[in-house]
């Protein structure tokens, strides 16, 4: 009899987002926690802050997805002890690949996306698979929601690919507060067709003049 | 007689608990973690089953009279999903050096950038660049290694160095072979037919570089899960360059320009009744 | 010898016996006896020791006698949570006076569902705890937090060696005026809320909280709230029994009540003809 092994893992849901701008990024996620049919709660923080200019936003297994914010935020304080400075948003890019790599036989069921800004200050976004292979972006979206969110991103914001040659500028046109107001419309639609998104969207906004977090009202049903 | 300072540490274990143990050391040398079951094989099937790990690919490389060509589709899948259109699939091992990603593309992601650091430290240890065969054989050994473990690795490594233009593919199953021409991934069928059709030893880097981009065009063109950008590399004496990268949505209407349609009947305004 | 203060040592017997690694009969039945020896000698791989590679077997995975539901909530002085007595054996219901809520340290309530035995030893884990937390004796006590923060890494880490806890974990406490209240369940998933409830709970107790809860619930309504709920959950939940425990937990310290059963209505008329107007297939 072939064991079942499925218990090891459990989908708790969720849908994260992310924009980059020329000197912002917003990084978004639902609260809902949920399996099947039922909610655990309503008010579950997807997003962790893990450095000044670099915030996580994860969805998937809860148990993962707190066991690898934990992880990485414990590095990051390593770090800080050894380097005396914070980590750079593509440096922590690179280490949340290898720290999911090096799950790779037993993998984090984690889908997660990584926003704030380099070192240049420009906005930056890297979105990732469950075992690590990562991708620098204007924009994405992870987790049960980035079916439905995806395609509108791509006809709101698709900018020219960056492998082109000659190159083109591939930044967001868009001001903050109108990707503030996107983030917060593709939130209220994915509402409306996944039933593991819903509750209240978490809002992170990363500037030259810090991090702020807002709070939006979701469909509860 | 040696000091006993473990009452000094500043996170006390508990003799003999489950508190101890809890998690990883996080100052410890990374290594895999693999997981606790009996059947290793059934659990990585189901495992990545459920994080459907992004793939799906055409990339091609050849040698020639002046050197290598590399090029590459951009897409990534996860099953019927596209993941992303936007992948480097063509990663810069060193400025001598390039390798190609088809299958899981966290695998290729984290082995070339390992073959990287390795090729480096060769280096350094030598006082000379690593040989395209050194390089290639790293990989293939490493690869090797994991055989049966589910990896999932389809590469090219192609490059100049002391005797000349290189090229090798090197696989997760534990092949490796050299040659002069390669195509790698879902969309390969379709690329080795334009590119076996079309290549001559003694091509310019102007035709090598037309041939592989209408190779890579017309897999794209015919493979679902190859699409986005055609990016094409040429690696000579002097290093690797990057010669162009083209939506593959326009080059179809290079290849294809759209003829206008001769008219066979003017329409008229039907008279006024 | 130079010591810088004074320490004890647990001798190394009793170290054996604590460590779940080395616990005698914790696996009711290996299933297979092969180990995986392939990551041996291999670059870059290290494996990590758990179950497995002891004795190359594979824990069953399946309970054997098992609570049902447990619920709690904040109210305004603390938390208050409820259980049944119950312990099934499948569907037999094999004991009928198990006490599924515990007290853990000063600040703490822990009930649990599912594997009694399992939680019998979490108990223990927390007894081990606790007590080395005290042998301090610095002033310093482990708040309700910081016991469900531990509970989440054993179960989490007991997940990742394959060999879970069969446990779902409400745990409920007071500590400086702060109320807390959380959940773990068998794989490690953990969240805090108002109010939780496990397995059968989360689908009939919940949405009456979710009605009716309140921060400002006093003793006496939190009670009835909970009886109501617990009410639902004998009617619809075979495996419940009528007979409970509630507990409370506040700053004042824990009060566990002496087990009772609520009164019961079996004459709705649902239960009475439960097949009355249900058109049959033939």
């Amino acid at each position: 009899m072939a064991l079942r092994r499925d218990w090891v893992y459990e989908n708790n849901g969720g849908t994260c987002v992310a924009i980059a701008g020329s000197d912002y990024c917003v990084i978004a996620a639902d609260t809902r926690l949920s399996v099947g049919y039922s909610i655990y709660t309503r008010d579950y923080s997807k997003i962790c802050k893990l450095a000044d200019k670099c915030v996580m936003a994860s969805s998937g297994f809860q148990g993962d997805l707190k066991a690898l914010q934990k992880n990485l935020a414990a590095r990051h304080l390593i770090y800080q002890h050894q380097h005396n400075k914070q980590m750079s948003c593509p440096a922590m890019a690179q280490l949340l690949s290898n720290t999911l790599y090096y799950k790779r036989f037993f993998p984090y069921y984690t889908f997660n996306i990584l926003g704030g800004l380099d070192s240049d200050g420009k906005g930056c976004v890297f979105t990732y698979d469950a075992v690590g292979s990562y991708e620098r972006v204007g924009y994405s979206a992870q987790g049960t929601g980035a079916g439905l969110i995806i395609p509108v991103l791509d006809n709101q914001l698709k900018s020219p690919s960056p492998l082109l040659l000659p190159a083109k500028d591939a930044v967001t046109p868009l001001l903050e507060s109108e990707a503030v107001d996107l983030v917060k419309d593709v939130f209220a639609s994915a509402t409306e067709r996944d039933i593991y998104t819903g509750d209240k969207v978490e809002i992170v906004v990363i500037n030259a003049s810090g991090i702020r977090q807002e709070l939006m009202e979701l469909r509860k049903d | 007689m040696k000091l006993d300072l473990s009452g000094l540490q500043s996170f006390p274990s508990i003799p003999g608990s489950a508190v101890d143990d809890l998690g990883e050391d996080l100052f410890a040398a990374p290594s895999f973690q693999l997981p606790a079951c009996s059947d290793f094989d059934g659990f990585q099937k189901d495992a990545i089953q459920m994080v459907k790990p992004a793939k799906g690919t055409t990339t091609l490389a050849f040698i020639f009279k002046e050197g290598v060509i590399v090029a590459a589709d951009s897409r990534a899948s996860m099953g019927g999903y596209i993941s992303s259109q936007s992948v480097k699939k063509i990663i810069e091992i060193n400025p001598y050096m390039l390798g190609t990603m088809a299958g899981g593309a966290a695998d290729c992601q984290f082995w070339h950038r390992n073959l990287g650091i390795k090729c480096r430290l060769h280096e350094l240890a030598n006082k000379r660049r690593i040989s395209v065969t050194g390089a290639s054989k790293l990989l293939a050994n490493i690869l090797y290694s994991y055989r049966g473990m589910g990896l999932s690795v389809g590469t090219m490594i192609a490059g100049w160095d002391e005797k000349g233009p290189g090229l090798y593919y090197v696989d997760s199953e534990g092949g490796r072979l050299k040659g002069t021409r390669f195509s790698v991934g879902s969309g390969s069928p379709y690329a080795y037919g334009v590119l076996d059709s079309g290549y001559r030893f003694d091509m310019t880097v102007e035709e090598a570089a037309e041939l592989a981009r209408r190779a890579i065009y017309h897999a794209t063109f015919r493979d679902g899960a190859s699409g986005g950008v055609a990016s094409v590399y040429h690696v000579g004496p002097d290093g690797w360059n990057k010669l162009s990268g083209d939506d593959v949505g326009e080059l179809h209407y290079k290849y294809y320009p759209v003829a206008p349609t001769p008219v066979e009947q003017e329409m008229t305004d039907a008279p006024a009744a | 010898m130079l010591v810088p203060f004074n320490y004890y040592t647990v001798p190394p017997r009793q170290r054996a016996l604590a460590n779940p690694k080395h616990r005698p009969c914790s696996a009711p039945l290996p299933l297979e006896r092969r180990a995986i020896h392939r990551a041996n000698g291999m670059e870059m791989v290290a494996v990590k020791d758990s179950a497995i590679s002891e004795n190359g077997t594979e824990r069953t995975l399946y309970p054997y006698v098992t609570g049902t539901s447990v619920i709690g909530m904040k109210y305004k002085d603390g938390v208050i949570l409820a259980a049944d007595m119950g312990g099934s054996y499948g569907s037999t219901l094999r004991y009928k006076s198990v006490e599924r809520i515990k007290h853990i340290g000063k600040h703490s309530l822990l009930g649990a569902s599912g594997e009694i035995s399992d939680f019998q030893e979490i108990l223990r884990y927390l007894d081990e705890l606790i007590l080395y937390d005290n042998m301090w004796d610095d002033g310093n006590s482990l708040g309700p937090k910081e016991v469900h923060n531990y509970l989440t890494r054993v179960m989490y880490n007991r997940r990742n060696k394959f060999n879970p806890l069969w446990n779902s974990l409400v745990l409920g406490g007071v500590k400086n005026g702060q109320k807390y209240l959380g959940m773990v369940g068998m794989i490690g998933t953990h969240f805090e809320d108002n109010h939780v409830a496990t397995g059968f709970g989360n689908h009939l107790a919940r949405p009456i909280l979710r009605a009716e809860w309140r921060e400002d619930l006093s003793f006496e309504e939190a009670v009835k709230l909970l009886e109501k709920c617990l009410l639902v959950l004998l009617y619809r939940d075979r495996s419940a029994i009528n007979k409970f425990q509630i507990a409370k937990i506040t700053e004042e310290g824990v009060t566990i009540s002496q087990p009772y059963a609520l009164k019961t209505y079996w004459g709705f008329s649902a239960f009475q003809n439960p097949s009355k107007g249900v058109e049959g297939s033939w």
